[in-house]
């Protein structure tokens, strides 16, 4: 049978230009240079205009001269500081001790609080605000004791009470994640230890699960930190007076037309969340060397003394955020809230309001739908071609590197940036006038899609390289030594096997679009509305009913949205588990 | 290039540099059609790049790699005509058996009958028939290496290169599979190379064996050759097991001494300086009770005796005068070893005899 080779025999020795390896390099560079035109250049642009006047001439530092000298300004930092280190504070306490109840005790019911917990995910965060002024504004629930039926208190929530409840609601998912994870990853063999030393619980705590669980809770710190620093829906429905960087953005540029001020403040957000990031992949990067390959999971044994409180508690956050929510359903559903109670579906009719209506809504769908495929596609092959390309090592790290710049990005720096960039006519490259390539895009579908694929760019693309680090780093040898080009490999072996990790990401793009609301806020235009952004203006316009129903709409559809990935992803387990079980 | 021209692979002086580590120094083999080469050396020598090389997966820096005198350096590893192997098997786990096997049949094949037949010829090939539809998760790991071996070998590959094709496998699976895969391949008359850890499987395997040390090559034979003539201490130490004494050499009257220990030398050795290592196989050293007596004779004290299943290992002790021994190793059939009954602070005659001393230049280093 070896007589026949079915390949031919001579091969002629010019071949050393194999085709499939210049294609794999041309990719790696069109992904690099992808990320330059989409991250590094609009940033460039956002910095450079915040150095020039509103005419467009450059004035150094003056604006910034300006900003800090003016007192409304520059107050907004420490406000900033204040109101995201107090919701740290908060969320890492409750997140870990919520963690804590789901991985290491017995406590019943562990799917149902995980579930209810990550709520607040699929929430836009203006939702968080509108929710609290049913509770706790002026007419709320709490303030005039569930319509005056017990004595009512009034917590004062436009201000800083308001965004930090609102920031906690909005953090606490994120933060249970990553603590539960590293919970999770502790080794088992070091509690036996403690406790063939007969060390008793509390010295267990101090020196084993805190340590062991250090860099996780310092991830976590900085995710709370970052993501309160930089939101903008809540302090928009609850901020009142008190000025935080987010909201000056908005109202420096959408307010005032001061888009040299815009600039500048947004390198004030960008700044502390820049720094707190470089400290959080430092200390990252530690981790990995630390996790050891065959450690043994710690199985929690029931003791009654210690999981009756931990129930107990996971029980009150439970209620708290079903309740939240529940309150939020229940104003949208009311006639006119709290004279009223009736309940219909007046306010899911939309007519008469400003911001879109069900147009919006359905704009909101297909652009989360077009940011959940496309971003799903970019993020998958940069990172099939980053982990999975031999050589080239430099080409990959800078690809690597700007694929997670976009974590440290507030949305409205993208926003900001965008305009900027897209809007911007042409640049003068060495006294050249050069038309700007990407301005199509501007004001229509496309660069909304873009904003979100760049802004949920980074944790797409993690998940999707460590899905792949997971497989064989041999079958791309055995593909190419069969003769068979690596892209049939990637279709047919690799996308295959990564597809629970594809649709993963697929999900949390759409779910993560149709909440956002920062970067698209300054990129959308009248003719497409967007859900998001009808929720802001429809507040603003006192439409707060009809804002809360829209809210609604967005979390039932994120709901369903995860549902079917639930469902999609059950039935492929049951096919992987095919290619495994006997 | 004439002294390769009967030659079916030839690698010649390939350095490979991985920024300022050299993984591979001038390394030079050839290998004949049909031959069965196996490189053997300590972790990290360079014998997974050695055979990357050889399959044009990496390039190396300097030197040539020629395939039936062809000069294939430049050429990817797609167009070299070699199957691989690899040590994790790489099986693609969302296909079938089947599908593996066929993998790189559709690129060549037309006709789906044709890829059939030839998976079936395949499957049959390494046993398996019958398996084909079954996931390489549903496969043990030695019906996972036939998988890898029969997907290797579909496209009638010029060499089969293999790197430690067994080191995930249980002892009793490995052992028939190397029976396996040495039949497969002389049966096709393939030209193979093995990297392994394994001596044994080395040297029950291999026509010819490749030994690396950092990055170069130590010595290259048969295993015979290996084992009986190693080129060096190293390589004496890395097969098989070896005493050294190292002491000096007078080469006019053949005589080895370290100390007051002088023994008769008669192997046919290259004179070089005085210092010189002696060195014999603890199988070649004899030992009886009593009543021997001629060259290379000694008195040894017995230190330790260990069981060792079907032979006996003794730890010796020789006396070299001035109150100071030499640490000397011995092994014997067990049935030799119950019948003279030693046992630990007894003593013993032992032989050295003069035809199974090796020589060795002192500062070669073990
Ligand atoms: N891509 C690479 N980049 C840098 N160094 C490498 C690379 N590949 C191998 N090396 C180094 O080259 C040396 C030889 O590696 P190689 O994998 O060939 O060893 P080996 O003999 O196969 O070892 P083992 O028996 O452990 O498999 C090692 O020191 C290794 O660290
Ligand atoms: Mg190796």
């Amino acid at each position: 049978m070896a007589a026949t080779s079915p390949r031919a025999a001579a091969a002629p020795r010019l071949a050393a230009f194999d085709g499939e390896r210049w294609l794999r390099r041309a990719l790696i560079l069109l992904v690099s240079f992808w990320l330059v035109c989409v991250v590094v250049l609009p940033l460039a642009q956002l910095l450079s205009k915040s150095l020039l006047n509103n005419a467009g001439q450059y004035v150094g530092l003056a604006n910034y001269v300006e900003y800090f000298t003016t007192p409304s300004l520059r107050n907004s930092i420490g406000n900033s500081l204040f109101v995201s280190v107090v919701t740290t504070l908060i969320t890492v306490t409750l997140g870990f001790t919520f963690a804590y109840a789901l991985t290491r005790t017995c406590i019943p019911l562990k799917g149902v609080f995980r579930g209810v917990a990550m709520m607040p995910l699929f929430a836009p965060t203006l939702l968080n605000g509108i929710a609290l002024i049913y509770l706790f504004g002026r007419k709320g629930l709490i303030t005039r004791g569930f319509f005056g039926a017990i004595p009512g208190i009034d917590i004062g929530l436009y201000g800083p009470v308001g965004i930090i409840i609102s920031e906690v609601i909005f953090t606490f998912p994120q933060a249970m994640l990553i603590l539960s994870v590293a919970l999770r990853m502790t080794d088992a063999r070091l509690y036996e230890a403690s406790d063939s030393m007969g060390a008793p619980g509390w010295r267990t705590f101090s020196t084993v699960t805190i340590p062991g669980v250090k860099y996780g809770l310092v991830s976590a710190t900085f995710v709370s930190f970052i993501l309160a620093f930089t939101d903008f829906g809540a302090p928009k429905v609850v901020g009142g007076q008190f000025g935080i960087l987010a909201t000056d953005i908005y109202k420096q540029v959408i307010g005032q037309q001061n888009f040299s001020m815009g600039a500048v403040v947004s390198v004030a957000l960008l700044a502390p969340a820049i720094l707190a990031f470089i400290v959080d992949r430092i200390v990252q990067r530690k981790q990995v060397s630390l996790i050891q390959a065959k450690s043994t999971p710690l199985v929690p044994r029931p003791r009654k003394w210690r999981d009756a409180p931990f129930l107990a508690f996971c029980l009150v956050i439970a209620l708290l955020i079903l309740g939240f929510f529940g309150v939020a359903a229940y104003a949208s559903l009311v006639k006119v809230w709290p004279y009223e109670l009736e309940l219909g579906l007046w306010h899911y009719d939309f007519t008469g309001t400003g911001g879109g209506g069900y147009a919006a809504f359905w704009n909101s769908i297909r652009m989360s739908f077009y940011s959940a495929v496309i971003g799903t596609a970019v993020t998958f092959v940069s990172a099939y071609l980053v982990e999975k390309t031999n050589g080239m090592r430099a080409l990959r790290q800078v690809s690597y590197f700007l694929s997670i710049i976009p974590l440290a990005l507030p949305g409205l720096v993208i926003g900001l940036a965008y305009i900027f960039f897209f809007n911007a006519r042409g640049w003068n490259i060495l006294g050249v006038f050069t038309p700007n390539p990407f301005g199509w895009l501007y004001g229509g579908m496309g660069i909304l899609v873009l904003s979100n694929v760049v802004h949920f760019y980074s944790v797409s693309f993690l998940t999707g390289a460590t899905a792949l680090k997971q497989l064989d780093k041999e079958f791309e040898m055995v593909s190419e030594s069969l003769g068979v080009p690596f892209y049939v490999t990637f279709f047919r072996v690799t996308v295959p096997v990564c597809l629970p990790a594809i649709l993963e990401v697929a999900m949390y793009f759409f779910v993560n679009s149709m909440a956002t609301v920062s970067a698209v806020i300054f990129l959308y235009s009248a003719d497409i509305p967007l859900a998001s952004v009808a929720i802001a203006n429809m507040d603003d316009a006192g439409d707060v009913a009809p804002a809360c129903a829209m809210g609604v709409l967005v979390i039932l559809t994120n709901i369903l949205v995860r549902i079917l990935y639930g469902a999609l992803t059950g039935k492929l387990r049951k096919k992987t588990q095919a290619w495994t079980t006997r | 290039m004439s002294e390769h021209d009967d030659e079916y692979l030839a690698v010649c002086n390939v350095t490979k540099r991985f920024g300022a580590f050299t993984a591979l120094r001038d390394v030079s083999f050839s290998a004949k059609k049909g031959e069965f080469l196996s490189i053997l050396g300590p972790s990290g020598c360079g014998k997974t790049t050695m055979l990357r090389v050889v399959a044009g997966l990496e390039r190396q820096d300097e030197g040539r790699v020629l395939l039936m005198g062809r000069d294939v350096s430049g050429l990817p590893v797609s167009k070299r005509h070699v199957g691989i192997v690899f040590q994790s098997y790489a099986l693609f786990p969302n296909i079938t058996a089947r599908a593996n096997v066929a993998y790189g049949l559709k690129n060549v094949m037309k006709s789906g009958r044709e890829i059939n037949e030839r998976v079936d010829e395949l499957l049959k090939l390494v046993d398996l028939s019958g398996m084909g539809g079954k996931y390489p998760g549903q496969l043990s790991g030695g019906q996972q290496q036939r998988v890898a071996l029969a997907r290797a070998m579909a496209l009638s590959p010029n060499l089969l290169l293999l790197d430690e094709p067994l080191s995930a496998l249980d002892a009793q699976v490995r052992v028939m599979l190397r029976g396996e895969i040495v039949a497969l391949t002389r049966r096709l008359g393939l030209t193979a190379i093995m990297v392994t850890h394994d001596q044994e499987e080395a040297l029950t395997m291999a026509d010819r064996i490749l030994i690396m040390k950092d990055g170069e090559l130590a010595q290259i034979g048969a295993p015979s050759d290996i084992y009986e003539s190693p080129a060096s201490p190293f390589v004496a130490s890395f097969i098989g097991s070896m005493n050294f004494l190292s002491g000096v050499m007078d080469w006019e009257s053949r005589t080895f001494s370290s100390g007051k220990l002088a023994m008769r030398v008669e192997r046919d050795v290259k004179p070089f300086g005085a210092e010189a290592v002696a060195a014999i196989r603890p199988e070649d050293v004899l030992v009886s009770a009593n009543g021997e007596t001629g060259a290379n004779v000694f008195e040894a004290r017995v230190d330790k005796v260990e069981y060792r299943g079907p032979v006996y290992r003794l730890s010796l002790r020789l006396p070299a005068g001035g109150g100071e021994f030499r640490p000397l190793l011995a092994e014997m059939a067990a049935e030799k070893a119950r019948r003279l009954g030693f046992s630990p602070a007894s003593t013993a005659k032992v032989i050295l005899p003069p035809g199974r001393v090796h020589l060795f230049a002192a500062g070669q280093g073990a």
